[in-house]
């Protein structure tokens, strides 16, 4: 395994995503920094469908591959429509953002492989 | 490299009874302290304890507070951690627990390690929290709650999820400006979340020497570069967790001690539950050897032979129904060991107590690893230090580590 960092995420629309992600957390900007994080995650979940699993399955602590943070922010997709985000708050946290920003990183590093 | 204990307070349920016996409790309470009595005598220099609710023989540690106190009374170094205190604050309000931490560091002459967390599903749910919250939750909790034991008065606060008045919250711990801050890190986000926090990640993701190396590295160059700590005083450091038999030879530790981690795992992987009617041991106990290893992912739905779980939760669980490297001999602990020494790991924490492993096992295996595994170890520490050093050149925040 090899540690998944900004600048190696080869695509440059994510990359600038990802980056305007991490400014945005360090300036404790947390919406605007998981609205960045889930926009490239969006993006790659278009280019590789099966990489992120949206939703996990009541009563079992975890699912195989990567499963999409269960934190407030949800992604709705019915067959032939686009993807739409859902905000369940107006108001996340700073820890809440730093998590969305490593797990877009690390799944992009994981499409990359 | 330090060396701790971490306790969970397993107890498995009888196999010829649907429910414990009347002193089995009260037998695992007594015993857990005179380890941790012994581990102090032996040169250990941490114990963590879980805080967990309704998870039957997987955890009977839901006031780790009162344990921690009670081995704070028969102990004269070992530093006393909590792995973790669940920080929202439908469970625990932010300031009984700056009034706790501040009181059990002044019990124990100032040997609190304040470790934080969100606590799990069955948890949260238990106590009416909504889980996509526990985040959030977690970090407002955390932040006032520090502030609580260092702010005179505490200013107050008014937030999403909790709010105080001014109040002057005493007492104040015997730790300035308070103790070492941890969180529980079992996934690589939340390792990377800790030292953007200046924050000890406690790692328990049963993390190869391998990952942890490369974890570590990335997580001193955010405690560097990224770092907006939480609290006042930042507590760089790095844990692993393993599950430790030592024995004179590795048949011994194998048959002693195999067993346990693979209950440990089982009861770890445990979902669904009928809570009082559930028997997990008897369950366990039916299973072969093989679905002894492989059960929890089997239920997700993978067929693991030699390939590891993709996802870092099930992985976890995978590693922890195995022998792993701290199940032997002392020459081949002492071999692992090295592994993790060269990826700069801070303190090893090891699973003693777990299944039904026995007390006298317990107490034989901490006596072997400290005689013959931790000097070895414990002469090159300093080097570490020094190493250390240099990782925080340039760092301007106050460090309160006890590494």
């Amino acid at each position: 395994m090899v540690m998944a960092k900004l600048e190696q995420i080869e695509d440059e629309t994510l990359r600038t995503l990802l980056r305007e992600a991490r400014s945005a957390f360090l300036d404790r900007q947390a919406v605007t920094s998981i609205q960045k994080s889930v926009e490239a995650l969006l993006l790659l979940m278009q280019q590789q469908p099966d990489l992120i699993q949206l939703k996990r399955t009541p009563g079992v602590a975890a699912r195989v591959g990567r499963v999409w943070p269960n934190l407030g922010v949800k992604v709705e997709q019915e067959q032939g429509q686009p993807a739409r985000v859902v905000y369940d708050r107006d108001m996340y946290s700073l820890s809440e953002a730093i998590t969305f920003y490593e797990f877009a990183l690390e799944s992009l590093m994981a499409a990359q492989r | 490299m330090r060396f701790g204990l971490f306790y969970e307070l397993q107890l498995p349920k009888p196999l010829d009874s649907e429910q414990w016996h009347s002193d089995d409790e009260y037998r695992l309470i007594q015993e857990t302290l005179e380890q941790i009595e012994f581990a102090d005598k032996l040169g250990f220099d941490y114990v963590f304890e879980v805080e967990h609710d309704f998870l039957e023989e997987y955890a009977h540690s839901s006031a780790p507070e009162v344990v921690l106190a009670a081995a704070s009374q028969r102990t004269q170094h070992i530093r006393l951690g909590h792995g973790i205190i669940h920080m929202p604050p439908t469970f625990n309000h932010p300031i009984r627990v700056a009034e706790r931490i501040a009181t059990l560091d002044l019990v124990s002459n100032g040997r609190v390690e304040f470790g934080t967390g969100e606590g799990g599903d069955i948890e949260n749910t238990g106590f009416g929290i909504d889980v996509t919250q526990k985040k959030a939750m977690w970090e407002e909790a955390t932040r006032e709650c520090v502030k609580m034991m260092t702010q005179v008065p505490y200013a107050g606060y008014a937030g999403p999820y909790f709010q105080v008045p001014e109040r002057n919250v005493i007492p104040k711990p015997r730790q300035r400006p308070h103790p070492p801050l941890w969180v529980a890190a079992s996934r690589r986000e939340t390792i990377f979340l800790a030292a953007r926090f200046g924050m000890g990640a406690l790692g328990f993701g049963f993390e190869t020497p391998e990952e942890a190396r490369e974890r570590i590295e990335h997580y001193w160059e955010l405690v560097r570069e990224e770092c907006m700590p939480i609290g006042e005083a930042i507590n760089p450091a790095v844990t692993a967790l393993g599950s430790l038999m030592c024995c004179p030879t590795n048949d011994e530790a194998i048959a002693k001690g195999v067993s346990g981690a693979q209950m440990f795992g089982f009861l770890l992987g445990r979902g669904q539950r009928n809570y009082g009617r559930d028997h997990f041991h008897r369950q366990f106990a039916s299973l072969s050897e093989d679905e002894r290893m492989t059960q929890y992912a089997r239920r997700q739905g993978l067929q693991v032979v030699d390939d590891e779980p993709e996802d870092e939760s099930i992985r976890a669980l995978y590693r922890a129904s195995r022998r792993g490297g701290f199940i032997g001999s002392p020459e081949f602990i002492r071999e692992t060991i090295r592994k993790y020494e060269a990826a700069h790991i801070d303190l090893l924490l090891f699973i003693a107590q777990c299944g039904n492993r026995r007390h006298e096992d317990i107490m034989a295996s901490l006596e072997l690893f400290a005689k013959d595994v931790m000097p070895e170890f414990q002469e090159r520490h300093k080097q570490h230090q020094k190493w250390r050093e240099q990782q925080l050149d340039g760092v301007a925040f106050p460090v309160n580590a006890t590494i």
